[in-house]
């Protein structure tokens, strides 16, 4: 028997009473759909490791809903030279131990964010811009950076702060609780991996007095579960809302849906690099050995099949937007002008003949099952429109992602369906890891699955992640944009998932577009 | 019988052997956890070297002679989505999973062999019918659906039983049990009851199956003629009868029944090594995935010798010594 | 000896053989006369007879081609039964939620789940029961090194065997009946072994061992015939079994591709729609495999109670 699991229980606390009794006024229990399974908040960026951080701990700033930085345990940060921040940090705030917060625990949370060992997910490219941290007094820090580093607040803002005095710790001392000590809003009572986990209220939070004496958060993954529970009234919010329940849930009294546009985008990835594609066949079948994916005409084709709309209404129950690039309104780097392509299949016609392609060509398109919701459903809803307006679909083949994202990584498939979620405060970060020019040495390009290689979108991008000035590395970043979909359609953006939630009585939400379920956002009525 | 117990167990390390050798192959022909789980806002150097720290980037067999030297010490390794032991990872789920997969058997043990002997002994009578066509239910049904609806009937339109979690646990031995509370029992009514009803039906069929053979055989129906009352005839020719088959599938099944726990465990929020296993196929959690089958095989090697020794006690004909 | 007499030979082999003294010409009418008995059993037949036709039939009488991704609307999703869709469709069993017209989702799943459910079961019998028997009759080394793949295999839940297949080969129905077939053949060389270990020590077999009859004689005639009923027992609870495993496998996210669903996957994709009232989209294609599997079941009682010959009366 493990030695932290007898402590929790130790410490006498189960989880009991699912079923009987409403909670109290001042309890609240929650079903979530992704489980914790680490509770050491440096360990993986996953969600498995990091969605009750927020409870937990704090960061340095807030992200907050229009996806602006927000003092958090930083009060203000400034760049003093090209490669120096310089951070005040807010005073009197303390641990759940009761330790005092300092300028210490930033230097060591980042360092230890930046060294876990083992990790298939590390922390390490939020602070892999630190050169060294410099504590100058107990509530101000210095950060050297490598390189002139406008967003360093962007990434290091994302690592959790926990508390020096617990010095060499491992990710066992923090699932024993012993390590698991922040400054966040909840104080950790008990948790069992991948089960649930209860939370007290932590008084004396910086933020102000929490809303919920006790919080009892319960890991379901699968979504008809979540509901049932919900209705049995065993939770009193639900998170990831399957869209096909959502009409019959807000038929059922006391029940609310709280929903908002997400900054998780589903696009299709298309080839733009082999000459003879893996899975393009000419209009009957046969293997074909030009690949019509690179004329941007053809692409531009495609996303005039593709009926947005009535997927976003029909498959997710209009609980999806319609998407025409990469970034959502108010996210430095979004494009006005970029509006998601209307359905207009005489267009997509002509465009096809002029490419040279008047009786089309094959094409299978891929798909990951069990990543997004209904990703499966979307792409065959996509598969029927593509098909009608002329382009043979061979197949739609859609596999478990364990087996997808290494054969989509490694460039297999030809026309493929990825999801990716970009929260910070614009999109530099997204535009260089994700579309810039494939290049290892340079450390650029990183995901750029499909290859897309353009200079010119290259070096405003390259201009924007050197650019201090916040308006004028938006304005680039904007410009990029317009030449990555607007000129290039280098990926078909297709909808933009919303994050649904779902109260019983008694209970409000606050949805938002980061798709975080904490308990922050829950709201006695 | 010492040496039969010895080549038993000697081939069982074989079968661990050969187990772990095709996981290895498995998952490395589908891929690597890094790739699945990586930030999307790492470079390559940073893949590289997660990659690299993990042990992905050397060969094969030296990354399973490692894995192989370590077990031998006792350490199957980290669990990359836990960051801890693969084996605790599973021990703290065992218990739910064993509960569960014991009340599934008790209950189509129970329900299995009465209703089993009713059509056996009674083939032409409409309780019978009904007992055999509703039992093809059992198994026909694919169980993740029969789960569902088991929920939406008595958990969402009834409210009598909860439908997720294990309810209240007490710890005994170190481990948590839900069986020993009332809350708990309600917990795993539902899925007990979905985890059962194939077993039930195989039960219940071979039941029938065997005391309407053994009711033809001569000897029963020599017992019947010298007079023997019908219910030592039953309860001792025919239950020792059936007794081979249904060991046999019960025995055998327990295993499978552990496995199959991963559709009810999803199904039902049961914090079990079945949701588990499935959670670590997702993200090719090697140790975890590994650790979960030397689990089974374990226990299947067990359930194995239990159901041979067995044969020998309720069928003297079946000798084990002198075959493999 | 009653054991040993009256042993009729089951379908597979096509071919009955009787004890020497009861050899009449009638023997098939008397095995068609036994079958009729049942009333339960010619129903189930009659049955499955009628699904063969319509799923052969398929092509002709679906309304639409439920595979053919043009012929889909999404806009005519989810309708219920007797709806007409956008472009004037008529659909007598509604839609799921690709649009897909349900009758000719199910005719055509029909396919797809009968050539898995009975393809698997038969190859997998096949094999497995020939080994089985070679085990039992032979024992030493082969019964060892057979017993040793059963352990292996068996102690592989299957459904992760199946999981693992499916992954690492990819989808598609000829894979997941690979994917049976390796998953099932030691239940039927468990099985087969089981009951031959058992009847290998009567008497009839150690007198037919001193006459000196060909081993593979004895395995034929003797060992095997004794093993059919507990075979077919297995073999229908196995077809049964390999159309909710794929149901299982689909639902789980592998199994046959979700353009071409078997009855399972239908059955599996409609289950997220059960809470929200659409239930033909789940309960309709349920009800079909439903239907298939009990009169599979009926016939293969009826087969295994007059084929069972400890069952003569």
């Amino acid at each position: 028997m493990n030695a932290y699991l007898k402590r929790v229980l130790a410490a006498g606390v189960v989880l009991g009473a699912l079923g009987g009794a409403p909670a109290l006024a001042k309890d609240l229990v929650m079903g979530r759909s992704t489980p914790q399974t680490v509770l050491d908040p440096h360990f993986t960026v996953q969600p498995t490791g990091n969605a009750m951080a927020t409870d937990l701990y704090d960061g340095l700033v807030f992200f907050g809903e229009d996806l602006q930085l927000y003092p958090a345990l930083a009060t203000s940060w400034e760049p003093i030279d090209e490669l120096t921040w310089e951070i005040k940090l807010r005073p009197n705030v303390r641990f759940h131990n009761g330790a005092k917060f300092t300028a210490k625990d930033i230097e060591y949370s980042l360092k230890r964010a930046g060294s876990m060992p083992n990790s298939p997910s590390p922390v390490t490219p939020q602070v892999a811009a630190v050169d060294e941290v410099e504590v100058v007094d107990d509530l101000t820090v210095r950060i050297k950076t490598k390189v002139p580093t406008p967003l360093l607040m962007n990434q290091i803002g994302e690592v959790f702060i926990t508390s020096s005095e617990f010095g060499d710790v491992d990710t066992a001392d923090f699932n024993s609780g012993k390590a698991a000590v922040g400054t966040g809003p909840y104080r950790l009572v008990s948790w069992i991996p991948g089960e649930a986990a209860e939370l007290e209220a932590n008084p004396e939070w910086w933020g102000g007095q929490p809303e919920f004496e006790n919080v009892t958060v319960k890991f379901i993954a699968d979504s008809s579960a979540r509901v049932a529970a919900l209705l049995s009234k065993q939770v009193d919010v639900i998170d990831a809302v399957p869209s096909e329940d959502v009409d019959f849930l807000r038929g059922q009294s006391g029940v609310e849906i709280h929903s908002s546009p997400s900054v998780r985008l589903l696009f299709l990835y298309l080839d733009l690099v082999n000459d003879n594609s893996p899975f393009v066949t000419d209009h009957e079948g046969r293997p074909l050995d030009i690949n019509p994916l690179k004329d941007v005409r053809v692409r531009k084709a495609l996303s005039k099949l593709i009926d947005r709309e009535a997927i976003t209404d029909h498959v997710f129950a209009r609980l999806a937007t319609p998407a025409g690039q990469v970034a959502v309104e108010g996210q430095g780097g979004y494009s006005k002008s970029l509006v998601p392509d209307q359905y207009d299949p005489d267009a997509a016609k002509v465009l096809l003949a002029e490419a040279g392609y008047p009786d089309g060509f094959g094409l299978t398109l891929h798909c990951a099952t069990d990543r997004d919701v209904n990703t499966a459903d979307a792409i065959q809803a996509m598969a029927q429109m593509i098909a009608r307006g002329g382009i043979r679909i061979n197949a739609v083949d859609c596999r478990p992602y364990s087996v997808y994202s290494a054969e989509a990584t490694k460039g297999e498939y030809s026309a493929f369906m990825w999801g990716r979620s970009d929260k910070r405060p614009d999109t530099s970060l997204n535009l260089r890891n994700g579309y810039m020019t494939y290049d290892i040495d340079a450390g650029v390009g990183a995901w750029n699955r499909g290859r897309y290689s353009n200079r010119e979108f290259d070096n405003l991008v390259q201009l924007a992640l050197q650019e201090f000035d916040t308006e004028k590395r938006y304005d680039l970043l904007r410009q990029a944009t317009e030449i990555l979909i607007g000129e290039d359609m280098a990926i078909l953006p297709v909808y933009f998932l919303n994050a649904t939630w779902a109260t019983r009585d008694g209970f409000t939400f606050d949805a938002n577009k980061k798709v975080e379920t904490s308990a922050q956002h829950v709201h006695a009525k | 019988m010492l040496i039969w117990l010895l080549r038993r167990l000697l081939q069982a390390a074989l079968v661990l052997l050969a187990m772990t050798a095709l996981v290895f192959i498995g998952v490395n022909v589908i891929g690597n956890p890094v790739d699945i789980m990586i930030s999307p806002d790492a470079d390559q150097e940073v893949r590289q070297q997660a990659i690299s720290a993990l042990g992905f980037d050397k060969p094969l067999w030296e990354q399973y002679l490692i894995f192989l030297k370590n077990a031998l010490n006792g350490d199957i390794g980290n669990s990359y989505v836990f960051n801890q032991p693969a084996l605790d990872v599973i021990m703290q789920r065992l218990p739910a999973t064993l509960e569960l997969a014991v009340a599934a058997l008790i209950l189509s043990v129970l329900i299995g062999i009465p209703l089993g002997l009713i059509a056996g002994l009674y083939p032409e009578i409409a309780v019978s019918r009904v007992i055999m066509t509703v039992s093809i239910l059992g198994f026909s049904l694919p169980s993740f659906w029969v789960g569902l609806m088991l929920i939406m009937l008595f958990s969402v339109m009834l409210g009598w039983l909860p439908s997720i979690g294990q309810g209240e646990t007490v710890e005994v031995l170190g481990m948590r049990w839900s069986f020993l509370t009332w809350d708990g029992l309600k917990h795993m009514f539902l899925p007990a009851l979905n985890l059962s009803l194939y077993k039930i039906s195989m039960v219940l069929r071979l039941t029938r199956a065997g005391t309407s053979e053994t009711l033809h055989t001569e000897y029963i129906k020599f017992a019947r003629a010298k007079g023997l009352s019908p219910v030592r005839i039953v309860g001792v020719h025919v239950l020792k009868n059936i007794m081979i088959p249904v060991v046999t599938v019960v025995g055998l099944g327990f295993g499978g029944t552990i496995a199959y726990a991963v559709v009810t465990e999803t199904v039902f929020a049961w914090p079990g090594t079945g949701k588990l296993i499935i959670d670590s196929i997702n993200v090719l959690d090697r140790p975890v995935i590994v650790a979960y089958l030397m689990m089974i095989v374990t226990i299947f090697v067990v359930i194995n010798l239990l159901v041979d020794l067995s044969y020998t006690l309720l069928d003297p004909r079946v000798r084990l010594g002198d075959r493999g | 000896m009653t054991t040993q007499s009256s042993v009729t030979r089951p379908v597979p082999s096509k071919r009955l053989s009787v004890p020497i003294d009861e050899r009449e010409p009638s023997l098939l009418r008397l095995f068609f006369l036994d079958f009729i008995r049942s009333k339960t059993a010619v129903v189930g037949l009659i049955v499955i007879t009628s699904i063969i036709v319509a799923v052969v039939l398929a092509p002709v009488i679906a309304p639409q081609d439920p595979y053919d991704l043009s012929q889909l609307n999404i806009l005519d999703g989810r309708l219920p039964p007797g709806s007409v869709g956008v472009d004037g469709n008529y659909y007598l069993l509604g839609t799921d939620g690709q649009g897909r017209d349900m009758l000719s989702g199910i005719l055509f799943g029909l396919q797809t789940s009968l050539l898995v459910g009975v393809g698997s079961a038969f190859v997998a019998a096949i094999i497995g029961s020939i080994l089985g028997l070679l085990a039992a009759y032979f024992g030493g080394i082969v019964e060892t090194l057979v017993m040793r793949f059963v352990d292996l295999q068996l102690s592989f839940p299957t459904i992760l065997t199946g999981l693992m297949i499916l992954a690492v080969m990819g989808k598609g129905i000829v894979n997941v009946i690979l994917a049976l077939i390796i998953v099932e053949w030691a239940i039927y060389a468990r099985t087969a072994r089981a009951s031959a270990l058992a009847e290998r020590r009567r008497e009839y077999i150690e007198a037919a061992e001193t006459l000196a009859l060909p081993k593979w004689r004895i395995v034929l005639r003797h060992l095997l015939p004794n093993c059919i009923p507990a075979l077919i027992v297995i073999a229908t609870i196995q077809i049964a079994h390999a159309i909710a495993f794929e149901a299982t496998l689909s639902f789980l996210g592998l199994g046959v591709p979700i353009t071409e669903p078997s009855l399972g996957l239908l059955v599996a994709n409609g289950y997220r729609y059960m809470l929200s009232g659409d239930y033909w989209i789940s309960f309709l294609p349920g009800l079909a495999l439903l239907i298939t599997i009990v009169s599979i079941n009926l016939v293969g009682d009826h087969l295994r109670d007059i084929l069972n010959p400890k069952n003569k009366r």
